[in-house]
């Protein structure tokens, strides 16, 4: 999957990561702490992790939907 | 009624050309709204944009100059009215972005905002011979799109984040507001307004590449289900990708002095772009004549440098701009400076100049309802990209002009009282996805038209059979997967109406691709291998009638021809390869 780890203890909760994804992937959870909630429509854009100020999200370039290539 | 508001203006997407609309309609002290279905700031292809055109006669630039460029790579198609706009407004916008805090590459190479009249870097971006005026400044900032949001909520417009617009309302033969819902809340949103601006951004199907992920033709598919003219959807966009890695779309060390690092190769190691080496947007149409010929796969070759002088300067440029590539290319394994690495192009729908039809005042054929950036079809709709920096320019002066006259329109108009069993109507269209208990999932959907739009052989080397053949299956998805249809939850209602606008979209860039019987710029069609100068400098025009497009043509003015009595070979510079 894209998004490999959201960190849980780096996470600061501060929601930038769930705001940055225009693919609407990224949820807070009951802890105020932000989660991959629907992995799958990640595109690998790694809006959330350039943007994360606590360095808690690593991605991967895999998506998690293959795309079918021109040839 | 959950939801439902009045405003003046009402602005539908929320990058630059959306940003610059609700600015400039707040400027004249009405009521406006903007509605994004993510978070405005940090949505639209504007975040990834790595600059803008800009266009400064004081700087030494010549219009002229400009306008043979613009009108030459873009093969006659481009309105040279329409570019004059551009070029001229493009000034004054930018130094909107400066006062709301933008910053950029400066001559000398640090990044910082500029005082009025100082010229930031404009690198040769791209040089070829198909390019050769360079009218990027860069932006120093990859959180660019913060400022812009920031802009807009001290202009004293109002901002509904995450609200998916799903229909416009159409009344009495104007458009009078549009519906949509919260995407994390589920609450139906009702927005009456007496002029709407459509500025959702291009159509991209979600392929490979990014930056154009968010933008699934909402505008494009809202005005023509509403009944706008539509222009120019024919044209489509290419971006080149490393295969094992198809989110990474590798420009190269290009803003640097030497772009002729960015060899591209057919499976022989043969150089086949000739002169141009480097993998231009313009040249892209290339590779899949050169697959289609048998002599696929294309390669990247590895770049002839210092890797570790280069890797500086892109993980530098990583900070600032577009995707950290060079990242994902060591994640995935890959050693662009040392392998072999296979690429693709990636079909990423019609852009930049095709859309919603606008007149020059940024109206589209509905009354009330006005367009802006990658959703409006201009003039500007060349058969080829024509520069860098021309989706951020035309972005920011269509959004600008399209605030300031839908403001004049509001102002001559009232809001239509708009019955509650009209808006219940539109309340069960926007949540049907979501009460059905079985059908096809919109994950299903969205691959069948990734399946059948982005072969090569669809839209990259067309054919009229096999464009038809490829609308057949659109037609079938339009009239019996889209109606059952089912969303699960409402992040999944949200996909449900993007696959749905986005199968719309799909049938207008087929429907328009058949129509055009010649090839030009980008487009090409090997049953119709060569430019036809004379029946196609013509724009395809089209609007919803019944199921299907009625379909015309509008001759483009005449001072766009540029000279006709030039050679063929000459005037059309980029030569297609013939297998």
């Amino acid at each position: 999957m894209p998004i490999e780890k959201i960190d849980h203890e780096l996470c600061i909760g501060c929601g930038i990561c769930q705001d940055s994804c225009s693919l609407d992937v990224i949820y807070m959870d009951e802890s105020g702490k932000a989660y991959a909630r629907y992995p799958e429509d990640c595109v690998a854009c790694y809006s959330c992790e350039k943007d994360c100020p606590a360095e808690a999200i690593n991605v991967s370039p895999q998506r998690g939907r293959p795309v079918p290539h021109p040839w | 009624m959950d939801g439902r508001l009045e405003t003046d203006v009402l602005v539908i997407g929320g990058g630059l050309a959306g940003c610059f609309a609700a600015v400039g309609a707040r400027r004249s002290g009405v009521d406006v709204v903007l509605v994004d279905k993510n978070y405005v700031g940090r949505t639209g292809s504007s975040v990834y944009a790595s600059g803008m055109g800009l266009y400064n006669p004081d700087w030494g630039d010549d219009i002229e100059e400009w306008l043979e460029q613009y009108s030459r790579v873009g093969e006659y198609i481009v309105d040279r009215s329409w570019a004059k706009i551009l070029f001229e407004n493009s000034y004054a916008r930018h130094r909107d972005l400066v006062d709301w805090g933008f910053t950029y590459y400066k001559k000398d190479g640090s990044v910082g905002t500029l005082t009025p009249g100082e010229e930031p870097e404009r690198p040769l971006w791209l040089k070829s011979r198909f390019r050769n005026k360079c009218t990027l400044a860069m932006f120093g900032s990859k959180d660019k799109m913060i400022h812009v949001r920031k802009a807009v909520l001290d202009s004293g417009c109002r901002i509904l984040d995450r609200v998916m617009v799903t229909d416009l309302i159409v009344e009495d033969g104007r458009v009078a507001g549009a519906v949509g819902f919260h995407v994390r809340t589920g609450e139906f949103v009702a927005v009456q307004a007496k002029a709407t601006v459509l500025a959702s951004g291009m159509v991209s199907f979600k392929g490979s590449g990014f930056g154009r992920h968010m933008g699934t033709g909402d505008g494009q598919a809202m005005a023509y289900r509403a009944g706008a003219e539509m222009k120019s959807m024919e044209w489509g966009g290419l971006m080149y990708c490393i295969k094992d890695c198809d989110s990474v779309i590798v420009d190269g060390p290009t803003w640097e002095e030497d772009s002729s690092q960015d060899n591209v190769t057919n499976a022989l190691g043969e150089r086949f772009l000739g002169d141009e080496g480097n993998p231009g947007t313009v040249t892209l149409v290339l590779w899949p004549q050169e697959v289609h010929a048998g002599r696929g796969p294309i390669y990247h070759e590895p770049y002839g440098v210092d890797p570790e002088k280069y890797r500086e300067a892109i993980v530098e440029y990583e900070k600032k701009a577009e995707g950290p590539w060079i990242t994902m290319l060591d994640r995935a394994g890959l050693d662009i400076f040392n392998d072999r690495l296979e690429q693709i192009t990636a079909y990423v729908g019609a852009r930049p100049g095709g859309g919603v039809k606008i007149d020059e005042e940024c109206a589209c054929s509905l009354p009330g309802l006005y367009a802006a950036g990658d959703a409006s079809g201009c003039g500007l709709g060349g058969a080829a990209y024509p520069a860098g920096g021309t989706g951020m320019n035309k972005a920011a002066v269509t959004g600008h002009i399209a605030g300031e006259n839908a403001v004049k329109y509001a102002k001559k108009v009232e809001n239509i009282q708009i019955d509650d069993s009209v808006i219940e109507k539109y309340r069960e269209m926007t949540f049907g996805p979501m009460r059905r208990k079985s059908g096809f999932s919109t994950d299903h959907v969205l691959k069948r038209v990734q399946q059948t739009l982005f072969p090569y052989e669809v839209h990259m080397v067309m054919h009229g059979r096999r464009l038809e053949a490829a609308l057949t299956m659109v037609e079938f998805f339009r009239d019996h997967l889209l109606p059952r249809m089912r969303a699960v939850d409402l992040h999944d209602l949200r996909k449900a109406h993007e696959v749905r606008n986005m199968v719309q979209c799909a049938e207008m860039i087929l429907g328009a691709s058949i129509a055009r019987t010649e090839s030009r710029g980008t487009f090409y069609r090997e049953d119709y291998p060569e430019r036809d100068d004379e029946n196609w400098l013509k724009w395809i025009l089209f609007k919803k009638e019944g199921l299907g497009m009625k379909i015309w043509t509008q001759e483009v003015p005449e001072d766009s021809h540029g000279d006709t009595s030039t050679p063929y070979e000459e005037r059309y510079q980029l030569k297609y390869r013939r297998s």
